[in-house]
């Protein structure tokens, strides 16, 4: 097994926002631990406010993480203001919307070129370093694109860009947070193609994350499934999909429009999403059909299952 | 099975400071009484274009250029706009994937239902709060929270209001616009199965619109799909999963990674879209289309009927077919 | 060289932003070229007092007996100088507080604000009659000075505002990403991404500081060796002009900054019209 490139233990993030009168706490991700090796997938997958983007913001220390410690090769981010200073040469990170992420007043070759020259990673002639990262990101006639602005190419051009952007900085590791969520189809899939063939002719390792488990299926080695800032199964990819564990991914997969599969076995569920749960239970428990006493008084711990999974409930332990 | 609705070579275009834009082109399709029909595509075929211009919905500078659209035997883009007035809710209602955004925030659910109640029948009157009350238990939300405010409610519910307006007159004529793409699967997963339920048991007609291709064919009976403004296949849902005929479905579906069955690398499309102001001369999709013989890049493909629903494609007409099987039997030999 | 004038021409959008620009090229001409236009030299008296407009004389002459078509050429220049140089001056300093506190946050953006707030309260009039009258005076230059220097703050709170709205963008997060220093994402990515607003700023602080000049004068309080807009229709007030019907006196200057003003906000709204139309949006 390879040293893994990334290391996470224990990451916690606690938003507090203050009022006039009253602090408010919000404990966006806790508990998440995991690795990552190179030339490997993993996709972490949750709906909307489970802290999926919030953990890529703390990887990419756009934001600093409360408690808990983040490494790479072995190098831990706190207190480390060196390799801080040259993680973006380390780890980079797609975004969602290509749209807005390209500023609309420079051009291609300017908004490529740039981050080369900022970390010194370009001796001399800058355009032609630009032009073979546009060439690997198939934006071809490479010299037709290099002088357009943004607002000149569709979406997927646009996260081609983006994704040559980040392959000149050379990062080891690179974070995609919903990367063809705003991309019709047919052209996610392409996106989601060059993704995987760069990660395997660089040795990259990538972090997905999505909100579709197809995508995560599509993509990943291991999936880790997120719900209320936790991380409730992690597996291997096809072996969870396949046998999932934990109510909540049974109940994510049930739910996923797939009209290929033999139908379903009914899964009734209750939709009291956004209730506030207190910490001394299991955060899914509102929600859960198969929910015990213990649920309710004991939050519950991440658990070895005998099919490999890491799984977060109490029917498990 | 009779038709509700009927749409024929329905144009509608939009004057763009660099031309004419021809943002849904003859197009051609109906619905039977009780049918829940999904209209696909991606983004900028024109199936919310289309949506609108049944629904009257469609803002300045785009306007109907031909065509007509029978609901129930009556011709609807001749009417007036008053006349269309009367029509909304009663015979039509739209579900748009805003709307659940669209709620009046500084007025209770309550208000809002029964004020719609009131402004297309009048005549309820006292009776209006118990329709309201019905309406919240026919979309499972609780009674109490007709006295909530829209900010109290979550996506999922506030979409849940929407539904029950455009249900609250009992129209025979439902379009639902990505009712649910900006909410999670679970909670889409809901409200989808509440509509299919809702909808086998008042049997009204729905017009399903999305870019899901996996959950319309998860919910629809029949489905077209569009590409740059032109239907390029009709078709019941079994025959687009066994066997979808135009390249294009083909290609969409091969876009979806799916959740069963094994993992296979998928091609997607390549290409982009054509620019709806100057379109291709030929098929619109012959640039992006692995299978384009000579017509397609010339001749515009007719939308066809025949024994598997429509297709505008060379590859299924006459001469395509008998090319077909020229080329098998020369393999053969 | 055509090529040139012809982006130039291009630059000011729409009948309004061109037809503002012939203004502003008018009053340029005049301010630079002014003192070889001007019939008489400047402060020049000689003449009869109170001639209405006749040939030798195209805008008549005032009470001390000054042609006041000259007087009105040499004026163009003070108040040209002075609504350029202090717009300059206004601009600068509110865009960078504006960038700096609306980018930084935190305290950064809480004292610069409490700053403005300040100053804010203090009606701007008076503070810069205040200071006019106390500070040694430096003739225009200390005019140019006092505007440029109490006439940034609401343009500092809209720049703040327009940039934190810019600061959510995709792309200053992607700028963060890639590790550029705090100075070049201020400059470099968001500064271009909110010229219009700055233009749209430029051309009303402008117009102000012309004003502004016109009302210190008017009061008494500009460089009473030079002359300017302000000062002449000051001087044509104190010598009771109306009451001699000398309209030749007051209509000039009054027309002057009127036009001026007028042709900074045509082209201000040529540039806001064109910006909402690329943005698809009616905000701001």
């Amino acid at each position: 097994m390879s040293k893994p490139l990334l290391h996470v233990n224990d990451l916690e993030k606690v938003f507090s926002s203050r009022t006039m009168f009253r602090k408010k706490q919000v404990r966006a991700v806790r508990d998440v631990s995991f690795t990552l090796e190179a030339g490997k997938v993993l996709a972490i997958v949750g709906e909307s406010g489970s802290g999926k983007s919030t953990i890529a913001r703390m990887l990419t220390n756009l934001i600093p993480a409360t408690s808990g410690d983040i490494a790479y090769n072995g190098q831990s981010l706190r207190d480390n203001r060196q390799l801080r200073k040259k993680l973006p040469t380390f780890v980079q990170m797609i975004f969602q919307d290509p749209f807005a992420a390209l500023n609309p007043h420079h051009t291609i070759g300017y908004i490529i070129g740039r981050p080369l020259q900022v970390h010194r990673m370009v001796q001399g002639n800058t355009r032609s370093r630009v032009l073979a990262l546009l060439r690997k990101v198939g934006l071809t006639p490479e010299e037709d694109f290099i002088d357009k602005y943004p607002y000149q190419l569709s979406g997927g051009q646009k996260q081609r860009v983006i994704i040559a952007k980040v392959l000149g900085l050379e990062p080891k590791v690179i974070i995609a947070d919903e990367p063809t969520s705003m991309l019709d189809v047919s052209i996610g899939i392409d996106i989601m193609n060059l993704l995987l063939d760069l990660k395997e002719k660089e040795n990259l390792a990538l972090l997905m994350i999505t909100h579709n488990l197809g995508s995560a299926r599509y993509m990943a080695d291991h999936i880790a499934v997120m719900y209320a800032g936790q991380v409730m199964e992690y597996g291997p990819a096809e072996e969870l999909i396949q046998n999932p564990q934990h109510p909540y991914t049974k109940l994510l997969l049930y739910s996923s429009p797939d009209p290929w599969r033999e139908q379903a076995d009914h899964f009734d569920l209750s939709d009291a999403q956004g209730q506030a749960v207190s910490e001394s239970c299991c955060s899914f428990q509102p929600r859960c059909p198969f929910a015990t006493d213990i649920c309710k008084t004991k939050p519950a711990a991440a658990v070895q299952t005998d099919s490999g999974h890491q799984v977060r409930c109490h029917l498990y332990a | 099975m009779s038709d509700l609705l009927q749409v024929r070579h329905l144009s509608i275009e939009y004057a763009s400071p660099r031309g004419i834009v021809k943002a849904v082109d003859d197009v051609t399709f109906s619905i039977g009484k009780g049918e829940i029909f999904g209209l696909a595509g991606e983004s900028g075929c024109g199936k919310s274009t289309t949506a609108f211009g049944i629904s009257r919905l469609l803002r300045h500078p785009a306007q109907i250029s031909g065509g007509s659209v029978v609901l129930d035997g009556q011709e609807l883009t001749t009417l007036s706009n008053d006349e269309f007035d009367k029509l909304r809710w009663s015979k039509i209602s739209i579900v748009l994937q805003s709307a659940m955004n669209n709620l009046n925030p500084v007025l209770k659910i309550s208000n809002q239902l029964i004020d719609a109640i009131l402004a297309h029948d009048p005549s309820m009157g006292k009776e209006a709060r118990q329709r309201a009350e019905q309406l919240m238990k026919l979309v499972d939300l609780p009674v109490d929270r007709l006295d909530s405010y829209p900010h109290e409610l979550s996506g999922g519910m506030r979409q849940r209001v929407v539904i029950a307006m455009a249900l609250a007159l009992r129209p025979s004529l439902v379009i639902m616009d990505e009712p649910t793409t900006a909410l999670d699967v679970v909670v889409q997963n809901g409200i989808i199965r509440k509509i299919v339920e809702l909808q086998k048991e008042f049997g009204f007609s729905i017009l399903f619109i999305t870019h899901d291709l996996p959950l319309m064919l998860e919910m629809c009976g029949r489905i077209g799909i569009m590409y740059a403004g032109k239907l390029v296949e009709v078709a019941s849902r079994e025959q687009i999963l066994q066997k979808p005929r135009h390249p294009y479905t083909q290609g969409l579906l091969n876009s979806f990674p799916s959740l069963s069955g094994p993992k296979q690398r998928l091609s997607g499309i390549p290409g982009h879209t054509p620019d709806l102001i100057r379109p291709p001369a030929g098929c619109r999709f012959c640039p992006r289309c692995s299978q384009a013989i000579q017509e397609c890049q010339t001749l515009p493909p007719p939308l066809v009927e025949d024994a598997g629903g429509q297709i505008a494609c060379h590859l299924y007409s006459e001469e395509g077919i008998a090319r077909e099987q020229a080329s098998a039997a020369c393999e053969r030999s | 060289m055509k090529k040139m004038l012809k982006a130039c021409w291009n630059a000011f959008p729409g009948v309004k932003g061109k037809l503002g620009l012939v203004i502003l090229l008018f009053f340029t001409v005049i301010a630079l070229f002014g003192t070889w236009v001007a019939p008489y030299p400047k402060n020049f008296i000689g003449f009869d007092s109170w001639l209405p407009p006749s040939v030798s004389h195209w805008l008549g002459t005032d009470s001390y007996g000054q042609d006041v078509l000259s007087q009105m050429i040499y004026g163009t220049r003070t108040s040209f100088w002075v609504g350029i140089l202090a717009g300059l001056i206004t601009t600068v300093i509110g865009v960078t507080v504006g960038i700096v506190a609306g980018f930084k946050g935190g305290w950064i953006e809480e004292s610069l604000m409490r700053i403005v707030d300040l100053f804010l309260i203090i009606p701007t009039l008076a503070l810069m009659i205040i200071l006019a009258s106390f500070l040694p005076s430096m003739g225009t230059m200390s005019t140019i000075l006092i505007i440029g220097s109490l006439s940034w703050l609401y343009m500092g709170r809209s720049i703040r505002s327009q940039t934190m709205s810019e600061r959510q963008s995709g792309y200053v997060e992607a700028a963060r990403m890639v590790g550029m220093k705090d100075w070049e994402i201020m400059f470099k990515e968001i500064l271009p991404n909110i010229t219009p607003v700055i233009l749209a700023n430029l051309v009303l602080v402008t117009t102000q500081a012309v004003l502004a000049e016109a009302g210190l004068s008017f009061l008494g309080l500009g460089d009473p060796t030079n002359v300017s807009w302000g000062t002449i229709l000051a001087l044509a007030n104190a010598n009771n002009a109306v009451l001699f019907h000398a309209w030749w006196w007051i209509l000039p200057p009054g027309l002057a900054i009127a036009f001026f003003c007028f042709g900074f906000i045509l082209i201000g709204n040529g540039i806001l019209e064109k910006y909402r139309a690329n943005r698809g949006n009616a905000a701001l």
